[in-house]
């Protein structure tokens, strides 16, 4: 093969790998709000659809997490106890401790 | 050792549970912490009278949250004598508390219905403001252990909280009632 078919052929492979590059879904990650002093940290948080959020409960009393709309509901989380969801819809959700009114957050999903 | 003024704190505890004031003591970090677990477990048994006694749904999940948090308040006590290997000192004082809030509780039982449940949700916002005044102005700055004004600190703001509820709750309990 002469050297311009060669580079002719790298350059599809690169184009080809590009592509793919590009079309790849984002890579899920996680996130973590704390929960202490009944407060969420951080109060608003932004994530991509599928990420992770963890809540965490530093805090020394039991809390939980709701959202408004009912997209998810952790029940009580105990002290040193934690609460996951990945959230696959796009929106912004507004959620509560439902034990403590006044601590509340917000997460964007993207 | 620092000691806490407690002639502020028995004013003001005792006025809000309807008391008034006796001879001024002193109060060591140990004897603090008794204080502050008896106070936890007046406002628990205030909260059982509020679930045996209210049909109001915000009273009764507030006196809920009152049990769930002051027991849990007590067991990081509790865990924390443990850690340092000591045991609060019961007092004078803490044995005031209790003898006055018996008589708050006598009153509360002979309530019913509205009425009930304005008086327990007025003497919630009066105990932890009470209380809440004590702990920010003659504990926490009297205490000289690290981690147990950490403790006392990471309560506090529970208790704001609680206190915040309170005032909530006699502002709606008062609406529905007229």
């Amino acid at each position: 093969m002469t050297s311009r078919g060669m580079r002719r052929q790298w350059a599809a492979v690169l184009a080809l790998a590009g592509a793919v590059a590009c079309s790849a879904p984002p890579e899920k990650r996680r996130h973590v709000v704390t929960m202490r002093a009944l407060q969420f940290a951080p109060p608003e948080l932004e994530v991509q659809r599928g990420d992770t959020i963890t809540w965490r409960n530093d805090d020394i009393v039991p809390h939980t997490s709701a959202s408004r709309e009912s997209t998810w509901n952790s029940g009580n989380i105990a002290v040193d106890s934690s609460f996951s969801v990945a959230l696959q819809r796009p929106g912004t959700f507004e959620y509560d401790c439902s034990y403590h009114p006044g601590m509340t957050g917000r997460i964007v999903v993207r | 050792m620092k000691h806490a003024s407690t002639l502020l704190l028995l004013g003001a505890i005792g006025s809000a549970i309807g008391r008034p004031a006796v001879a001024q003591a002193d109060l060591n970090d140990l004897e603090m912490a008794h204080v502050a677990v008896v106070a936890s477990n007046i406002d628990i048994r205030y909260a059982h009278l509020a679930l045996a006694f209210s049909e109001n749904q915000a009273v009764r999940e507030f006196a809920e949250t009152m049990i769930r948090d002051h027991s849990a308040v007590n067991a990081q006590v509790a865990a924390l004598a443990k850690r340092l290997n000591v045991t609060a000192q019961d007092n004078p004082f803490s044995q005031k508390l209790v003898g006055d809030a018996k008589a708050k509780r006598d009153e509360l039982t002979r309530l019913r219905g509205a009425e009930f449940d304005r008086r327990y949700v007025e003497n919630e916002l009066a105990y932890h403001r009470a209380v809440n005044g004590v702990v920010a102005d003659a504990f926490i700055p009297n205490i000289e252990n690290t981690e147990v004004k950490k403790a006392f600190e990471a309560a506090l703001a529970i208790f704001r909280g609680h206190e915040r509820h309170a005032a909530q709750l006699v502002q709606s309990v008062a609406s529905r009632g007229r």
